[in-house]
């Protein structure tokens, strides 16, 4: 900046005043700036940064109030982990007012806000901050929350979640990812093993015809529900199931669940599926698959046996979680759970490792990149629900919010013994 | 004035806060009929989960069905809550003792239950008796069993009230019936037993020694303490009384001396009431401190700070017997009324040190504001809830409720600190004529102090959220409401920052930001509990609260609607005309080389 800008016959400077400090006239100095250095002082401005704040604080606001109505993750995807997002007006007035769902404005998701701050910053230090002692605090808190950032994009990337559920003197080894559902197709191959092809939930949802080289059938999808809950069959049902389970039960749709539910239940994805003979038009009956009854149904096309279920995709393991104990303890006289304890035996052949570990509130077991978390029991306190997860980004927050915050204590302590010393000095 | 006679009105401030505080905790004699019911308070048992006097179960549960402390009779004496839990223990088939039935303590408001109940409105008490709604019982229990059946969203206010007042009779049932209390056991301390099966247990073994010929006499001596305490106290029989309480309270010091000490302790908490009178302790600090603006300026101020510090050391003290009582050192919050007591200390704290620094009576004007507005808060949500319940499991961590929790209430108190220097910002300007230009200046000094710090804590506070529930449940972030709502707070405070950097707003512009700050706490501290129940929905929230919160935000959005008018308009314009600014102040954004400086404005 300082090699373009052209100052017209200053004023001579008055004594205790820096070259650098403001001109007495008060006139901007004038400058030839090429476009790029525009684009890039616009970039940089401050006043981009209090733009993209108050945008984030309306969009943070907004996705907080969709919760209502939405379910958390969808909440998520939709408005922190998109460049844009539609906001319903509905989502500003009690429920019971009816408003139109369809009118609403377009907002600037928070990855598009995100980008745009972590420009804001890299621009602002690339042509405005001189690195000095003095900013030694801004330069931390900034570096910091690039990284914050970072860590959240490769969370939103990357990390998996899921849920192993064992029950007392029981054994798993694969996690069932609760947010993904899949149509599981089993055959026996041997005594010990299944063959499983499975078809993911989101492939049901797009509906049609599914053919693969790997399913024993075609799969013609019926009617596909994303969350639903079921009951008794009436006699006579108004549904499609010609066979299997859909004969007992019914399904019925129900809206995805939301955010602020008090018991963060999983969507339970249900479908009629008209089951037909590979290639041909020939249908083995119309069956209901729920995750509300994960239990296999067993069907035969050409004399092989097939069990067919709407589970959780599971992710198998090398290793296996033997759970020996589960403990539930309240406090007296009351229903208020007081401690949630699992003690496990972790038997991994491959790693040679056979130990006992407990498992409890704020104790998680840390293994091979997985991290499990007591999470839940089973009915009645007959096992426990340990939540799995795999964050590959997970100690970026650690080092983030030390630098931030070294940083606020630095800056902040830095104006703060500067305004005391000119209180003392006046 | 000489020089030392200034000193005189704030020691004499000093002198008489510190008498009326001693003498408020000196433990008062509660002897009904010569028993000594205070001493009887001190007993420990078991409630809610955790060990406690009986005082405090009787408080609790005397809160929840008439909404206060203590009871008055049909003369208008006031009695102590314990005396009530007395009543209703002996109220049983065991004594039969028909006080309980005749004490007015069972709140209804509702004009719908009151005539569902053929009861007429009693208005200033609206307090009722079990045998006033006796002939009603029939009525009632179909309307509570109707409004039970249905879903929560379609209840009315009525549904809910009978569902509530059926909720209070059942209170009642099960203590005239002696489920509760659980009394401690110094066998197995830790498996306390309803005095009613330890009745039981007695009595079999009793009927079984009789039947082999044991004299009634000597069985009637091995009786459970508390049982012959009942049995006195309904025979008025003082000295038995007396002497069976002091027995009792030997038998179980010397079996469970920590569990009875902390007992004996939290009952003389409940009598001294601090945070009580810690509001009125702060509503004399807001006294002297508008006077000190009136006129006699030097002392009033100076006896406003005094009462300030002195009150600050009641309300610490308070926080520190709690962390003692509930055994978590450097815990200052576990539940929703913790959020209340703490923010409004750390408010008055910063209050204090503002005042030390400025002396002009803006610190003290908004740590008593704070400070009240917060124990009025504590005062409310303190109702009929066990303001020292346990924690769930997964929040039973010290660590983390000691560090997270604290940090973001911090943060929370300096943005409202903030918020309400940006109302004084406002009523100082627009609605006097002294508002000057060091005024101004003086006022965005602190407001810019102020948000550094509760950006700092707000920030910190957050970011080890995340990292508990990295630990807990592996997940930094859940875009959860209540997180959402603190994360708000901090880009709110870094937005107010970054605007005053960049010049595109001065005092002013702060004051009224902080402002919007203030609601935005508003929403982060309620509004989000309002939304429903989630992980950190620690505490329900009734309508009537959702009508203070509006109204709490209508006041902010005057204010800052005011805020926003043209500075002509306001009262303090002309003062501030006549003393413009020195030409070398930078306003607006400074220059130089084409650099933007982010330093804060020289002083």
């Amino acid at each position: 900046m300082s090699d373009t800008s052209v100052q017209t016959s200053p004023k001579p400077v008055p004594v205790g005043v820096t070259a650098d400090g403001p001109r007495p006239d008060g006139a901007k100095p004038k400058s030839r700036k090429g476009p790029a250095r525009r684009v890039i002082e616009t970039l940089a401005s401050l006043k981009l940064t209090v733009t993209l704040l108050a945008l984030s604080v309306v969009l943070v606001f907004c996705g907080t109030l969709a919760q209502l109505d939405h379910g958390i993750w969808a909440v998520v995807n939709s408005y922190f982990r998109s460049f844009f997002v539609w906001i319903p007006v509905l989502i500003f007035f009690p429920r019971t007012y009816h408003i139109w769902p369809a009118i609403g404005f377009p907002f600037p998701g928070g990855w598009a806000i995100g980008s745009l701050l972590l420009v804001n910053l890299i621009a602002a230090h690339a042509i405005r901050f001189k690195i000095s002692w003095k900013r030694t605090g801004i330069l931390f808190i900034h570096a910091g929350l690039i990284v914050l950032m970072m860590g959240e994009l490769i969370t939103g990337m990357f990390a998996i979640e899921g849920n192993m559920a064992i029950a007392t003197g029981q054994s798993a080894n694969y996690v069932e990812e609760n947010e993904y559902m899949e149509l599981a197709v089993a055959t026996q191959v041997d005594a010990d093993h299944d063959e499983v092809t499975s078809v993911p939930a989101a492939r049901l949802r797009r509906g049609g015809l599914i053919r693969d080289e790997h399913l024993p059938f075609d799969v013609q999808v019926v009617k596909y529900m994303p969350n639903s809950s079921g009951f008794a069959r009436p006699s006579v049902g108004a549904d499609p199931a010609t066979a299997g389970l859909g004969l007992e039960v019914a399904a019925v749709e129900q809206p995805e669940g939301v955010g602020v539910d008090p018991d963060q239940h999983f969507d339970m994805p249900s479908a009629y599926l008209d089951l037909k003979k590979k290639g041909t038009n020939e249908s083995l009956g119309v069956y209901l698959v729920t995750a509300l009854r994960q239990d296999p149904q067993t069907l035969a096309s050409d004399g092989v046996k097939y069990e067919i279920s709407m589970r959780p995709r599971r992710d198998y393991k090398d290793y296996t979680l033997h759970l020996e104990q589960f403990t539930h303890t309240v406090y007296p006289g009351t229903d208020v759970p007081k401690e949630f304890k699992s003690r496990i035996l972790l038997v991994d052949p491959k790693h040679n490792e056979d130990r006992e570990v407990l498992i409890y509130m704020n104790e998680p077991l840390r293994y091979h990149g997985e991290t499990f978390y007591q999470a839940g029991t089973l009915p009645d306190d007959t096992g426990t629900v340990l939540q799995v997860v795999h964050n590959p980004g997970s100690w970026l927050p650690y080092i983030a919010c030390t630098m931030v915050i070294f940083g606020l204590a630095v800056h902040f302590g830095m104006n703060l013994v500067a305004f005391l010393r000119r209180r003392v000095l006046a | 004035m000489n020089r030392y006679g200034q000193y005189v009105l704030p020691l004499v401030v000093a002198v008489a806060a510190i008498g009326y505080i001693a003498a408020a905790m000196t433990p008062a004699d509660d002897v009904v009929n010569g028993m000594n019911l205070g001493e009887f308070g001190r007993l420990p048992i078991t409630d809610r989960g955790r060990v406690k006097p009986i005082d405090s179960m009787a408080r609790t549960d005397l809160t929840l069905i008439s909404g206060k402390q203590t009871f008055y009779d049909e003369e208008g004496k006031e009695h102590a809550a314990v005396e009530w839990l007395l009543d209703v223990l002996t109220s049983g088939p065991k004594f039969k003792n028909s006080a309980a039935l005749e004490h007015r303590v069972f709140r209804i408001e509702n004009l719908q239950v009151l005539s569902l109940l053929d009861l007429k409105p009693r208005p200033g008490s609206y307090r009722y008796s079990i045998d006033e709604m006796q002939g009603k019982f029939k009525e009632l229990e179909a309307a509570d069993h109707r409004a039970r059946a249905k879903k929560d969203s379609e209840r009315d206010l009525f549904d809910q009230k009978v569902m509530e007042l059926g909720d209070h009779l059942q209170l009642h049932i099960k203590l005239a019936s002696m489920d509760w209390p659980l009394l401690l056991d110094p066998a197995h301390p830790n498996d306390p037993q309803p005095l009613n099966e330890v009745i039981v247990e007695w009595a079999t073994e009793a009927h079984a020694q009789q039947e082999k010929g044991a004299a009634v006499a000597d069985l009637a001596a091995t009786a459970p303490p508390f049982l012959k305490l009942l049995s006195a106290y309904q025979n008025k029989d003082a000295p038995n009384f007396n002497k069976e309480t002091a027995a009792y309270q030997q038998q179980l010091a010397t079996a469970l001396p920590a569990k009875t000490n902390k007992s004996s302790f939290e009952a003389g908490f409940n009598d001294f009431a601090p945070f009580y009178q810690c509001a009125l302790l702060y509503v004399c600090v807001f006294v002297l401190t508008c006077f000190s603006w009136v006129g006699y300026s030097r002392p009033l101020n100076l006896s406003a700070l005094v009462l300030t510090g002195v009150t600050l050391i009641v309300h610490t003290g308070a926080l520190i017997a709690r962390m003692y009582m509930m055994d978590r050192w450097g815990v200052f919050i576990t539940n929703l009324y913790g959020t209340a007591i703490y923010i409004g200390w750390m408010a008055v704290l910063i209050g204090f040190f503002v005042e030390l620094i400025y002396r002009n009576g803006i610190g003290t004007f908004v740590a008593s504001v704070a400070g009240f507005a917060t124990m009025i808060i504590a005062q409310y949500l303190a109702m009929g809830e066990d303001t020292m319940e346990m924690m769930r499991a997964v929040l039973d961590t010290n660590f983390w409720l000691a560090t997270h929790v604290t940090s973001v209430n911090t943060g929370y108190a300096g943005t409202a600190f903030a918020g309400i220097l940006g109302g004084v910002f406002v009523a100082w300007g627009a609605f006097t004529p002294w508002q000057t230009k060091s005024g101004v200046k003086m006022l965005g000094d602190i407001l810019y102090g102020v948000l550094c710090f509760a950006t700092l804590f707000s920030f910190t506070g957050t970011v080890l959220g995340g990292i508990w529930a990295d630990q807990s449940w592996g997940r930094f972030w859940g875009w959860d409401p209540k997180e959402n709502g603190a994360l708000l707070i901090v880009v709110w405070n870094a937005l107010i920052l970054h605007a005053r950097w960049g010049g595109m707003v001065k005092q002013r512009g702060m004051a009224v930001l902080a402002l919007m700050g203030n609601i935005i706490v508003i929403w982060s501290w309620w509004g989000v509990n309002m939304l429903g129940v989630g992980l950190h929905a620690y505490g329900n929230v009734d309508p009537s609260m959702l009508t203070a919160v509006k109204c709490a935000v209508a006041v902010h959005l005057v204010f800052i609607a005011i805020g926003l008018t043209p500075r002509s308009l306001w009262l303090s314009y002309d003062a501030q005309q006549a003393m413009p600014l020195p030409p070398s102040t930078p306003n607006g954004r400074p220059r130089g080389r084409g650099r933007t400086d982010i330093r804060p404005e020289p002083a």
